[in-house]
């Protein structure tokens, strides 16, 4: 085909060998004729290298194929616009597909009009809910840059817009997800002349599972893409930019992903004056709560792991890199502290062969000095353990009254962590005997905070939080584990936990379902004793702190949606029970 | 107010701390001096150690008094009840002393009692300085002769001992905090190479050395006979778990109708009446660990002697409706003792979990390794 190339239409292609044909069929579709196909094969190990070389076999000249080693979908993208020679580009994703006047419609707008962009709508297509909705980009056709950056729609996707060529000589994608919001926003900015089709032109497949909906560690990369589109927006369009960033920040910090949270808040917090100065933001009453999070500090992005004697596990590097790839990872080893800064007994400790003990104390002085999350090398983290940013300093039981050492963390320069730190100091018989830092830690937040050494959840005086084992120490499959103890090989498919935690999960089990038929009048009598008095705790205060966990958990129940709901038909209940002994 | 010329004093002595320092005075500060000595039946103890005490020769006369009845039939609180004995001293003094008293030029007494206060009505005219002495806490914390604290304080017979007493005798002075302007003066202290007078106290007490192997002692307090409900007990079991069996010993308070801790199988019975300083003076204290909620025989060791001991006070664990828990004066006392008078052995464990760790160390116990199973183990995947 020797005819000019209006349109080189790009799609990356990795491991779709299910949708790849139907996008592939979408663009052979087009009513526009002067177009090129670029597949570029992202590395797949399925069907669809395959699938991409039959379609180039079939339309030679039409269908190109590049195959290449796996390197994301913003480098993928990159190497077909090298490959590709049409006047104009343009993006679709390998499970998504086209109308037919796409192309031709929006590459004549660009034509008449000198657009260095032209943008469509989108057709959303929630795949498993079999429904769909069109997100139209703006309100008029006529685009106002200023307004349409500040409050129009798909600004940050690539695939529903056409862009002149020449923008590629100077712009690329990162190696990173959310690529688009990195790039296409800012271009959005520095390339004015924008064109608008107000038709939905892409069909974007929402499923459940893909990279939008599910939660992986490097979705991080989502903080990096505000902070590239706010560095590079036009100047001229900053504070736009910025409320732009603001309404995708709040749907994300707030409903999407929250879990990384944490993440967001540090982010905002570099821009701090941007956010808090913004006009846009001060006059919209519902994303001006936003502004709340700047006040909020968040534990640093820093994974503290202290090993003396023997190299740190590769699966614990592994583990990191996968789900806190943007993390710290602060090793240290014997030297990180020059000796004449170590407490005396930490001194000691080391001459007589001590190490964990020091290793302790290494671990919580890294965490003063830097703050983060001490994670010891026994222990593996999950992606969960980022929520967990959102403390000011948290600790977890490791059964039902010790606390564990294995996780924990703090802001920099907490001042428990300098409290603790401070009790190695003291010539004292704790010192003496190396009372570990577990024993330390509780009690303290006994003497200070009023911790109750009893394995539950805590949020003490609204600065410190206790976790109960499930969260920081055992998985108990309830969906809340952020951190676990591997310290022994299990077989696959089975879970390490304590006898201790175990029997004191049943029992809260047992305890919850007769508390609440106790509360239910049903069954007055309890199927097992409460859990035995802890020692040197008068009778009075044990009834005392029965009698609250009673009431806790009535009201737990009492509060929860269910007894609400069912509450119609237990006075149904009720009516008929008083009929009958009538 | 001029003084009877007999060099001769009295003292009053109510309990075996009492007596032991009574014999210590005797020795030092009231050398030379004529001295009879008035045993009472407040503690019952005292009896068995009557004529022995006679025997040494150390008291010009030693005489009894039986006022454990009538003090509880006078009650200091009871303004009528006041009246009456104030109105009776004669026939008390006959119906309780074994002999009739004398002119005296001091009388040495440790408590501010029913006894005491008739006492000072009694001398209060004549030529007779009243010296208070030691008689462990309450002496340096508690101001006995507050208005507010009896009606006999606030009768105008019961509070002429206010106006008698000139001083107090403490061991360490710069620990009393009573408030109540009776100046503090220094008992010395005693000297655990003094032999002589080691010897004439293990007489007087009968004084039998500890027959078993066990190294930590608790010293326990008089809040049953006081009918005050505490978790005293638990905090022993706590301790006797804590250092493991054959280890501990409840030292029983005489005052305590009933040896509780042994009956419930806590500790084995502790033999003897002899006061604990004795043990102290007789005993190498490197042997042993004290632990107490804050019997003030704990602090005797290093106020009286001047020992490190090393010593574990409970009172920060102690669940339980009593004076000190509520009185910040006592509170402050036993924090200037560890602040300024307490050795480095000195423990006062906050959490129980603090206890346990101390106990576990002091009892050889301790495993400083006490990570979770499997750090550092060689086990990690």
């Amino acid at each position: 085909m020797s005819q000019t190339i209006k349109v080189s239409v790009i799609i990356p292609v990795y491991q779709v060998e299910s949708y790849l044909e139907r996008a592939v069929d979408s663009v052979l579709g087009q009513t526009l004729q002067e177009k090129e196909i670029i597949l570029v094969d992202d590395g797949s190990e399925d069907a669809s290298p395959a699938i991409c070389d039959r379609y180039a076999r079939e339309y030679p000249g039409l269908i190109r194929v590049i195959h290449k080693p796996n390197e994301g979908l913003g480098l993928a993208r990159n190497t077909g616009v090298r490959a590709a020679s049409g006047e104009y580009i343009a993006f679709l994703d390998s499970d998504d597909t086209v109308e037919p006047e796409m192309y031709e419609e929006m590459a004549r707008l660009a034509d008449e009009e000198g657009c260095d962009i032209v943008m469509c709508d989108v057709r959303i297509r929630y795949v498993e809910e079999g429904r769909e909705t069109v997100v139209s980009s703006y309100p008029r056709r006529e685009i106002d840059l200023s307004d349409y950056i500040a409050n129009g729609n798909n600004i940050t996707y690539s695939v529903n817009k056409l862009f002149r060529r020449s923008i590629w000589a100077e712009n690329q994608y990162e190696k990173m997800l959310f690529e688009d919001i990195a790039l296409i926003p800012s271009l959005m900015t520095k390339y004015p002349q924008v064109g608008y089709v107000p038709k939905p032109f892409y069909n974007y497949y929402r499923r459940a599972n893909t990279i939008s909906t599910s939660f992986v560690g490097d979705m991080v990369d989502i903080t990096k893409a505000f902070r590239l589109f706010l560095d590079r927006c036009n100047p001229a369009y900053r504070e736009e930019a910025v409320y732009c960033v603001a309404k995708q920040l709040q749907w994300n910090m707030t409903k999407s992903r929250v879990l990384f949270q944490a993440d967001f808040i540090e982010m905002m917090r570099e821009y701090e004056k941007d956010f808090r100065l913004n006009p846009f933001i001060a006059k919209d009453k519902a994303v001006r709560p936003l502004l709340d999070f700047l006040d909020k500090e968040v534990i640093p992005d820093n994974l503290i792991c202290v090993r003396f004697d023997s190299p740190v596990p590769e699966t614990y590097r592994e583990e990191v890199r996968t789900d806190f790839p943007r993390a710290r990872l602060m090793e240290a080893g014997r030297d990180y502290f020059p000796p004449d800064t170590l407490p005396d007994t930490v001194r000691r400790a080391l001459e007589d062969g001590n190490t964990p003990y020091a290793e302790e104390y290494y671990a919580l002085r890294i965490l003063y000095e830097e703050g983060g999350i001490v994670l010891r090398p026994d222990r593996r983290a999950n992606l969960s353990l980022k929520r967990l940013r959102l403390n000011r300093a948290f600790f977890g039981f490791e059964n039902t009254e010790e606390i564990t050492t294995g996780c924990y963390g703090a802001l920099k320069g907490h001042y428990v962590v300098r409290a603790l730190l401070d009790t190695y100091e003291a010539d004292n018989i704790y010192n003496q005997m190396y009372l570990p830092l577990a024993d330390r830690i509780r009690d303290f937040l006994l003497l200070h905070f009023g911790l109750k050494a009893n394995g539950r959840n805590q949020l003490l005086r609204h600065e410190v939080q206790v976790y109960l084992p499930s969260i920081l120490a055992y998985d108990m499959k309830d969906g809340d584990n952020c951190c676990k103890n591997v310290a022994v090989p299990v077989p696959e498919g089975y879970e390490l936990v304590s006898g201790d935690v175990l029997k004191m999960w049943s029992d809260r089990l047992l305890e919850n379902w007769n508390l609440y038929k106790h509360a239910l009048g049903k069954k007055p009598e309890l199927a097992k004793p409460a859990p035995a008095k802890p020692a040197g705790i008068s009778p009075e205060r044990y009834q005392r702190d029965l009698d609250e966990r009673i009431r806790e958990v009535v009201e737990t129940y009492e509060n929860s949606t269910c007894w609400r709901l069912t509450k119609p038909l237990r006075v149904i209940g009720e009516f008929f029970r008083k009929r009958r002994k009538a | 107010m001029p003084h009877a010329c007999n060099n001769r004093v009295l003292l009053v002595v109510n309990s075996v701390y009492q007596l032991f320092t009574a014999v210590h005075m005797r020795r030092t500060i009231l050398a030379g001096r004529e001295a009879d000595l008035i045993l009472t039946d407040i503690t019952p103890a005292l009896e068995g150690c009557l004529s022995r005490l006679r025997e040494t020769g150390l008291f010009r006369r030693v005489l009894t008094a039986s006022i454990k009845e009538f003090s509880e039939q006078y009650s200091l609180a009871k303004a009528e009840a006041v009246s009456d004995a104030f109105q009776n001293i004669l026939p008390l003094f006959r119906g309780t002393l074994s002999e009739e008293l004398d002119e005296y030029e001091q009388v040495y007494l440790a408590n501010f009692d029913l006894f005491a206060r008739l006492l000072a009505c009694w001398y209060y005219t004549r030529p007779c300085e009243f010296i208070g002495y030691e008689d462990g806490f309450s002496s340096y914390v508690i101001d006995y002769l507050r208005e507010d604290r009896a009606a006999a304080n606030r009768h105008p017979e019961g509070r002429k001992i206010k106006d008698k007493v000139e001083r107090i005798l403490l061991y360490e002075p710069r620990l009393a905090m009573r408030g109540d302007a009776i100046p503090n003066r220094p008992l010395p202290k005693i000297s655990r190479e003094d032999g002589e007078l080691r010897g004439l106290l293990n007489y007087i007490f009968d004084y039998q050395p500890p027959e078993g192997g066990e190294d930590f002692f608790f010293l326990e307090q008089s809040f049953r006979a006081e009918g005050i409900q505490t978790n005293d007990l638990e905090l022993m079991q706590e301790c006797r778990q804590a250092v493991g069996p054959g280890r501990f010993l409840v030292k029983p308070h005489p005052r305590n109708p009933a040896n509780v801790p042994a009956q419930l199988g806590l500790t084995r019975r502790y033999a003897g009446d002899a006061p604990w300083e004795l043990f102290l003076l007789n005993e190498d204290p490197e042997r042993y660990t004290l632990l107490t909620v804050c019997s003030n025989a704990a602090l005797t060791g290093r106020i009286v002697f001047g020992l490190d001991i090393r010593t574990v006070m409970l009172y920060p664990l102690f669940e339980g409706k009593v004076l000190w828990k509520e009185d910040a004066v006592l509170r402050r006392y036993l924090r200037t003792f560890q602040r300024q008078f307490a050795g480095k052995r000195y423990y006062v464990p906050e959490t129980i979990y603090q206890l346990r760790n101390i106990l576990a160390y002091l009892g050889g116990r301790h495993e400083p390794n006490n990570q979770s199973f499997g750090h550092h183990t060689g086990l990690s995947s």
